[in-house]
């Protein structure tokens, strides 16, 4: 009676010495929902960590293309008008709408034109689009004067990079044969370990004679601009009726070219990636499911134990529901120190914890709790003397 | 006494059981899904190919600076300090880099394929007509020509140089590849010999042929060059004029339209000493193959009597089929004459059997050859060869797309190989024109001779059509056009027992390495003084690392979570379990029954409940994951059931292990203790 004089007060105090007194299961209990924690936070961060993995991968890799004939071949022999790359440049939209925005599906357009020189003797001319347009200029070192840039191969400017050793003033004559035309070239760059015999001109580059002079070209590769977007950028390039998938069984009609996306190996790693993201995703409330079973139990069977003491308990005149707070307020403790403790060693671990993981660790926690409340409910709402029978 | 209080309170037994079931279920699918985990990774893995290519093996040495040592292996050390490796030693310390999973040797051979033309590089697209890429098989012909004239060749000023200038017209190509048969530019063409045929067994010059007579010749001919110029006046390309001066002697040849224009005859053929060593190198230093009737025999002349400096002289080997023969009148009834016969009967069918003919390229890895590695060939229909076709040696192969519609093939098609010994050359070229660069190697097999056929006959089918550069120009590995077949390598062993392994160039060979482990392999290399000699690809899977790196976490982590909950949960049953049972257990002690039989009774009642909840939660687990993956995902992600019997074996043992000492602790805890307790 003296305890019950010390009023429900006691209880909380009375909690914490049955925890204390009964260290094993107590341990077990909060480890319990530690784990449970602990786990909805690390499946989470599973999830956070390769969502970021695959937009890291879709970032970093570069979708190659090359141009082709309609049959996917031929591809270091088009001999296809330099009006396909202006095309590609999105310059062309005036002629056609559907090559409207080109330009923002692919990027880094790469072609070159060789022509070889009357004047200088030994000479050829190569028209590139970027410094990596040619091979030969891998590893080689440009210098550009100042006010030039990269850029400008892009455009029709009357210039040219020569070779390192070639003696030059500030302008080069070049004589072509084929069409005849002399124009000559400023000097805006030197090219060091390079090929000797090579001047560099912007791609579109005119003759200088006022005339416009369409010329062919060999080979055009180019990549995909976002590669995150890649289907509505193929879809940009396939629309047009200049660009079109290869297909072996195709018919040339000597306007539309093929291009072949290199894109196999990525999308067949990205299906894998995405498979093993929906394998996470699956994998959580399957988790959730066992982990809340697994609480459940643990808080039921634990507390099924104490049959004997909740009956002493009403025997000394706590009611009911004292019994059941008490015992809900046991597990609540253990579970909230457990939780924390998995929320700790989640944080710890360097997991990546968002509003999911705290949802699957409340959800664990909330079973946890569920199972103990229907222990103490079955402990306090049995009859007491039959309570009492319950063999230790 | 515990089985029946199991009995007597089922659903505490039942729940007991349904606890371990769970802790096990959470276990095995953690096992699951780091075994599935595994496979994707193992998928995404083998969807890579991780290959180096030696990069410049046959680089010019910059001998900027004074060699202070030669070392053995054919290493130089500078004066300077820098080193250079030489390609023995590059070899030897790849063997031992980090990252290395092997070494793929690609076989070269050639195939007769009766029912299907070869593609020789002009037969689609005669812009695109190199003749290095012709030269063996395509190219061999056999032709009748008229001498024009032998002259000496004033400029002469090498070894290298012919003695003589011989001018030969055609009277008719007896035998040659169709794609050849454009209109003929002229009558006049340049005409190639072995210069030390030029000379008799002492040395003094003796030309083989005199003006005016007719001979059937075999060699390899050479269209007209493949430089071609837009000409305003025939608004068309014409072929690139090779001028008079560029080339020593002979005329050049003119067209109508004062366009000048080269056809070459090329009867040269390697050099075989005494010994039988080849004198004739090709583009990568290895001797010309000396096939029976593809050489020359060469006899060395003494200083004495070598006025023109030629050092050998050279013959037809005895027995050997004739390089040319004279005859007279019409070389139809020549081929029915006893010395034509030879002609007739295996010069002509040779060349017929070489023109009709694809290079077979024997692989263990068609997405590591150079070319497809570098995005200039690509898959364009079907599929490539599996690892498993791989492994068997299916006869499946992929075949060039323009080949392929040359011939009129398709996926699904079979192509027959009449297989022979692998006999092939390296030549190296430039073309000068459009992307291709300066330098490249091509490698061509030899003309297909009867002696190299090897008997084996085989129906390849086809799984896939590969796009190819109409002029290869690799300049590290092997360049391809799309004429060749790849092939499984097990698929011809009798190819692979033929192949002299001496004789394989460089360019066949690729070091395949371990995804991801090129900055690894590499940093080993420049340790050790081989930095920048192989160029690498990977098909971007360094890009692909991060999210590698993330499912192997994934992997990892599954698994422990799996592991824990199910300590966890092992732990609380055996807990609840025990709880159960210590009031009895200690009743049955006070009875007077031994620690031992009441130990025992305790297991005889938990162990059936242990064995029914892991197994239960085995299946539950696997079933579970198994269904819903196959539900949810596009792909199936099937349990790995031997995986999680395993598993559950092991959680048994466990379980029984810590019982049983649990138990035994429970029987033996002191009864007068408990008392004064």
């Amino acid at each position: 009676m003296s305890e019950k004089r010390r009023g429900p007060g006691y209880l909380p105090v009375l909690a914490l010495r049955v925890l204390g007194r009964r260290t094993g299961a107590s341990l077990l209990l909060a480890a319990v929902a530690a784990l449970g924690v602990y786990a909805g936070c690390a499946l989470q961060s599973l999830v956070v960590q390769q969502q970021r993995a695959i937009a890291e991968t879709m970032q970093n890799t570069v979708i190659h293309c090359t141009v082709t004939d309609v049959r996917g071949m031929n591809a270091d022999n088009l001999n296809i008008s330099t009006a396909y790359v202006e095309m590609l440049l999105g310059r062309k939209a005036a002629r056609d709408p559907s090559l409207a925005d080109m330009d923002r599906a692919v990027a880094n357009i790469k072609a070159k034109v060789d022509w070889e020189l009357a004047w200088p003797f030994g000479m050829t001319l190569c028209r590139i689009l970027s410094f990596d347009s040619d091979e030969r200029l891998a590893g080689a070192e440009i210098h550009l004067e100042p006010g030039w840039s990269e850029e400008d191969f892009l455009w029709d400017e009357l210039v040219c990079l020569a070779p390192e050793g070639m003696e030059v003033g500030e302008y080069v004559e070049v004589i072509v044969s084929q069409p005849e035309a002399s124009p000559r070239l400023k000097v805006i760059g030197r090219v060091s370990g390079g090929p000797d015999n090579v001047l560099y001109s912007p791609f579109f580059m005119g003759w200088g004679d006022g005339k416009s002079h369409a010329h062919s070209i060999q080979s055009c590769t180019f990549d995909i601009r976002d590669t995150a977007r890649l289907e509505e950028c193929k879809e940009k390039l396939y629309s047009t009726p200049f660009f079109t998938q290869p297909s072996v069984n195709a018919t040339p009609d000597g306007f539309a070219v093929g291009v072949l996306v290199h894109d196999e190996v990525y999308l067949k790693s990205l299906e894998e990636l995405r498979a093993n993201l929906d394998t996470l995703r699956l994998l959580q409330p399957m988790l959730l499911a066992l982990m809340g079973g697994i609480s459940f139990f643990a808080g039921f069977l634990v507390n099924r134990r104490r049959k004997r003491e909740f009956a002493v308990m009403r025997c000394l005149g706590l009611r009911r529901g004292a019994i059941f707070a008490q015992v809900l307020g046991e597990q609540l403790a253990l579970g909230l120190a457990g939780g924390l403790a998995g929320f700790g060693a989640a944080l710890l671990t360097g997991m990546d914890i968002r509003r999911g993981g705290l949802a699957f660790s409340g959800a664990v926690i909330g079973m946890f709790l569920l199972g103990a409340a229907v222990c103490a409910a079955v402990a306090a709402g049995g009859s007491v003397m039959k309570l009492m029978k319950t063999e230790e | 006494m515990f089985h029946r209080q199991n009995v007597r309170q089922p659903w505490a037994a039942a729940l007991l059981a349904l606890l371990l079931a769970l802790a096990s279920a959470f276990s095995c699918i953690g096992l699951s899904g780091w075994a599935s985990f595994r496979r994707q990774l193992a998928a995404l893995d083998a969807q890579y190919t991780t290959v180096a290519y030696g990069a410049n093996y046959d680089a010019d040495i910059a001998y900027n600076h004074l060699p202070k040592e030669y070392l053995d292996d054919g290493s130089i050390l500078f004066e300077n300090g820098e080193f250079w490796a030489s390609p023995n030693r590059v070899n030897a310390l790849a063997e031992q880099a980090p990252g290395l999973l092997g070494r793929n040797t690609n076989v070269l051979t050639a195939a007769y394929t009766p029912n299907q033309k070869g593609l020789s590089s002009g037969a689609v697209e005669p812009t695109a007509y190199v003749d290095v890429y012709d030269e063996g098989r395509y190219a061999m012909s056999v032709a009748a020509m008229r001498c024009l004239s032998v002259e000496e060749n004033k400029h002469r000023n090498s070894i290298w140089t012919d003695y003589y200038i011989f001018r030969f017209e055609w009277l008719e190509p007896v035998c040659r590849m169709s794609a050849y048969d454009l209109p003929e530019h002229s009558k006049v063409l340049e005409f190639l010999c072995n210069v030390n045929m030029c000379v008799d067994k002492d040395g003094n010059p003796r030309s083989p042929f005199e003006t005016g007579k007719t001979y059937l010749f075999r060699g390899m001919f050479k269209d007209f060059r493949t430089h071609y110029w837009w000409i305003p006046e025939l608004q068309d390309y014409g072929w690139y004029r090779q001028t008079q001066e560029t080339w020593h002697g002979s005329d050049p040849v003119t067209d109508p339209n004062n366009l000048t224009y080269w056809q070459r005859f090329d009867t040269s053929l390697p050099l075989c000493t005494e010994n039988g060593a080849s004198l004739s190198v090709d583009g990568v230093g290895h001797p010309y193959p000396l096939n029976p009737n593809f050489y020359l025999d060469a006899r060395e002349l003494s200083k004495g009597s070598d006025s023109l400096n030629l050092h050998w002289s050279a013959s037809v080997p005895e027995g050997s089929w004739p390089l040319y023969s004279e005859y007279e009148g019409d070389w139809r009834d020549f081929l029915e004459t006893e010395e034509g016969r030879v002609w007739r009967d295996e010069i002509i069918p040779c060349c017929e059997r070489s023109h009709d003919s694809v290079a077979v390229l024997l692989t263990d890895n068609i997405q590591g050859l150079s070319q497809f590695c570098q995005e200039e060939s690509a898959l364009l229909e079907g599929r490539f060869i599996t690892r498993e076709e791989y492994d068997r040696g299916d006869a499946v192969c992929l075949v060039g797309a323009d080949y392929a519609l040359f011939n009129g093939l398709s996926v699904g098609d079979t192509i027959t190989l009449d297989l022979y010994k692998p006999a092939y050359f390296t030549s190296r070229g430039g073309i000068g024109l459009g992307a291709q660069g300066a330098n490249f190697y091509y490698t061509c097999c030899m003309p297909l001779a009867e002696e190299n056929r090897l008997g084996v006959t085989r129906d390849y089918t086809i799984v896939g059509l590969y796009s190819a550069p109409a002029r290869p120009c690799d300049p590290d590995g092997h360049g391809f056009r799309g004429d060749t077949v790849l092939a499984p390598k097990a698929s011809a062993p009798e190819v692979l027992a033929a192949a002299e392994e001496d004789r394989v160039t460089p360019l066949l060979n690729t070091l395949v390495l371990k995804n991801g482990s090129i900055g690894e392999f590499e940093a080993y290399m420049a340790d050790n003084g081989a930095a920048g000699r192989f160029r690498y690809y990977d098909y971007g899977y360094s890009e692909m690392k991060s999210s590698v790196e993330a499912m192997e976490a994934s992997a990892l982590r599954l698994a422990a979570l799996g592991g824990a909950a199910f300590l966890i949960g092992a732990a609380v049953f055996l807990l609840a379990g025990f709880a159960r049972m210590t009031p009895s257990a200690r009743g049955l002690r006070l009875l007077g029954a031994s620690p031992r039989r009441v130990a025992g009774e305790m297991l005889a009642a938990l162990l059936p409940l242990t064995a029914a909840g892991v197994l239960a939660g085995a299946l539950l687990g696997g079933l579970l994951y198994g269904k819903v993956c196959q539900m949810v995902l596009s792909q199936s992600l099937a349990p790995d059931w031997p995986g999680l019997a395993a598993c559950a074996g092991l959680e048994l043992l466990v379980l029984a292990g810590a019982a049983a000492v649990w138990a035994a602790l429970t029987a033996r805890r002191s009864l007068m203790r408990r008392k004064q307790e």
